[in-house]
């Protein structure tokens, strides 16, 4: 390792000054990290940029670029815009983003800031709360769907309160997508709660005190001391919770009974996605309607990061 | 003591005395966050209470009408536990297809997870900390190119690559197979680079400096010196990374059908019982399936939450 001054003196020529043992660990080490990137991020995207705009040929066996090279995207705005299932698929995806971001996380910041003022058990609930986040997505799906069966607890309980036939939580177009809400909610808290109690673990005990001689109380304290200071965490949440709208599938597919028929309006666009990856001649279809989605969706996500991060102003503490 | 730190000690302390005086309002207001924090507790535990409970029932016991009737929140009549010798051993799904279908156990998707999750953390963490300690303490040509890598793998989302992902491992033979999923998995640009390229950071050169008077080459001195200098924060990278693998579905599903783990294997089997009607079994298979996951939180609690905390606040 090299001074600041050490650097000037060498000039541009000898400004790395490796030897021929350092050259050859760097490239050693590095081969295999660079060469994924190049290969599963760099090569496939590409690849999927570019069968999107691609046909399957049968004649050929291949994927052939058509006259109408924005064919598959006209094709997906179609279907979108006409097509009942397509547009469910769409409303459903689009609608985990206030779910995500209007009520999973407004819950978890209330509930991690009385975390952080010390409810008695706070670290009993940690843990608890934790709990769905380490656990395989199969098993809490399947645990969570079981209660609300014909034979689950919560009929049970609804029964036991003169509700005679209780609804069918899985299996109507009305509930069944609701259903999926509830769970990602319900389980989504826990893994929120953690990262903005641990932000919030961070705030300096100093402001905290200086607030409370002002005669701030507890909903200003967290509203103008708290949230301001966590902001950034509370940005990536957010983003992620955006995220979702393009990546949630694993929910519905279990809850649903492992299907991808998206029954019940639970389709969602990854579900699509996934539900038909095996099919090779659906590549371009499937690319286009992906890289559609992105396009349209990742821009907002940017922006909305953005806009957020202009409400209050990042401070180091 | 200067006067200043006097007046910021007369402040906090008159600040804890307001404090340890919480107005009556605050209070219920803790005691109310309490009942709710409680409720959702009870919500997140009673479905494997639940479950573990039916999960003794005979199938008989289970099918009787007091099911139906109290939710299964009966105990019961007799704790049967053959259904966890089932579930282990005698339950199987059938796996592949053709010639190359077999029969795949409980016991058997354990070995399976055990093979993919420890070979894949292993080298995980094995490139992410390489990727890291030669960011972090070598300066070459093209480093800010493979920062924005990094940065680029992590941050731009596309969807839809999956199919041509799933097309390209096949091409290359590499699907199905130990080595696929590895590749899948293993890209040393992750959290975990993350997590270790401020680690490695914060390392004095002098270390180095010092191995390389004595002859040490580089491999050398990341191999013996900075590797095990960074044994804490390696295991809870491994720790994470592994819980991560072992949970996740959709990739040993896509990539690895005929090695289900036990993420995939446990839907296989769900979806079997389900159509047996063997509810108690199915129960007892979800309940095997989480405990290798709660030993491994119990004993490493604070460091993944701790990890899971450092991440999220970077991230």
């Amino acid at each position: 390792m090299k001074t600041k001054s050490e650097k000037k003196k060498t000039g541009k020529k000898g400004k790395y000054n490796l030897s021929k043992g350092a050259i050859v660990f760097i490239v050693v080490m590095l081969a295999y990290p660079v060469l994924h990137f190049l290969i599963n991020w760099l090569y496939i995207n590409s690849r999927t940029i570019f069968l999107s705009f691609t046909r399957y040929n049968p004649a050929v066996n291949d994927f052939q670029i058509p006259n109408d090279v924005f064919y598959n995207y006209k094709m997906w705005i179609e279907r979108i815009l006409f097509e009942e299932k397509y547009r469910m698929i769409l409303v459903n995806s689009l609608l985990y983003f206030p779910v995500t971001c209007f009520v999973t996380l407004p819950l978890s910041i209330g509930c991690s800031y009385f975390l952080y003022k010390g409810v008695p058990g706070k670290n009993v609930f940690k843990v608890i709360y934790f709990l769905p986040s380490i656990l395989p997505v199969v098993v809490l799906t399947m645990a969570f769907r079981f209660g609300f069966d014909t034979f689950g607890y919560v009929n049970a309980v609804l029964k036991g309160l003169g509700v005679s036939s209780p609804p069918v939580w899985f299996g109507s177009d009305n509930l069944t997508p609701f259903m999926i809400f509830a769970y990602c909610v319900w389980a989504g808290i826990g893994y929120n709660v953690i990262l903005l109690a641990g932000a919030m673990g961070r705030v300096p005990t100093e402001l905290i005190e200086y607030g409370k001689l002002e005669g701030v109380g507890m909903g200003r304290e967290m509203v103008q001391i708290v949230i301001p200071l966590i902001w950034p965490t509370v940005v990536t949440l957010f983003t992620v919770g955006m995220n979702c709208v393009l990546t949630i599938y694993l929910q519905a597919y279990f809850l649903m009974g492992s299907t991808t028929d998206g029954n019940f309006n639970t389709g969602t666009i990854a579900l699509y996605i996934f539900g038909n990856y095996s099919n090779e001649t659906q590549i371009p279809q499937l690319s286009s309607f992906g890289l559609l989605c992105s396009l349209l969706y990742v821009p907002i996500i940017f922006l909305a990061r953005k806009i957020m991060n202009r409400f209050f102003k990042e401070v180091d503490y | 003591m200067t006067v200043t730190d006097q007046e910021k000690k007369k402040t906090l302390r008159r600040a804890n005395r307001s404090s340890e005086q919480r107005s009556k309002g605050q209070k219920i207001v803790l005691w109310i966050a309490f009942a709710i924090f409680t409720l959702y507790a009870v919500s997140l535990l009673i479905p494997f209470a639940w479950l573990l409970l039916n999960s003794f029932k005979t199938r008989a016991d289970f099918s009787s009408g007091s099911v139906l009737g109290n939710g299964g929140l009966s105990f019961p009549k007799e704790f049967d536990w053959s259904n966890y010798y089932e579930a282990l051993i005698g339950f199987k799904v059938k796996v592949g297809s053709g010639e190359n279908t077999s029969q795949v156990n409980l016991m058997l998707m354990f070995l399976y997870s055990i093979i993919v999750t420890v070979s894949a953390t292993a080298l995980e963490v094995f490139f992410s900390a390489a990727t890291a300690y030669v960011l972090a303490k070598y300066n070459f040509p093209g480093k800010k190119i493979i920062f924005g890598m990094v940065l680029v793998s992590m941050v731009v989302p596309i969807v839809g690559t999956l199919p041509v992902m799933y097309q390209f491992m096949g091409d290359i033979h590499l699907r199905n197979t130990l080595p696929g999923i590895w590749f899948i998995y293993v890209s040393g640009f992750g959290f975990g680079f993350l997590l270790l390229n401020g680690h490695f950071k914060g390392i004095s050169w002098t270390y180095a400096e010092a191995a390389q008077l004595d002859g040490a080459t580089p491999f050398g001195i990341f191999f013996k010196i900075m590797l095990p200098m960074s044994a804490p924060q390696l295991v809870s990278l491994a720790i994470i990374t592994a819980i991560g693998y072992w949970n996740d579905y959709a990739t040993p599903k896509v990539y690895l059908p005929s090695m289900p783990t036990v993420a995939v294997g446990l839907n296989s089997l769900t979806i079997e019982i389900q159509k047996t009607g063997d509810y108690p079994l199915m129960f007892a298979c979800m309940i095997v399936a989480i405990i290798p996951i709660l030993v491994v939180f119990g004993c490493f609690q604070k460091v993944i939450i701790s990890n899971v905390v450092a991440g999220g606040i970077k991230g």
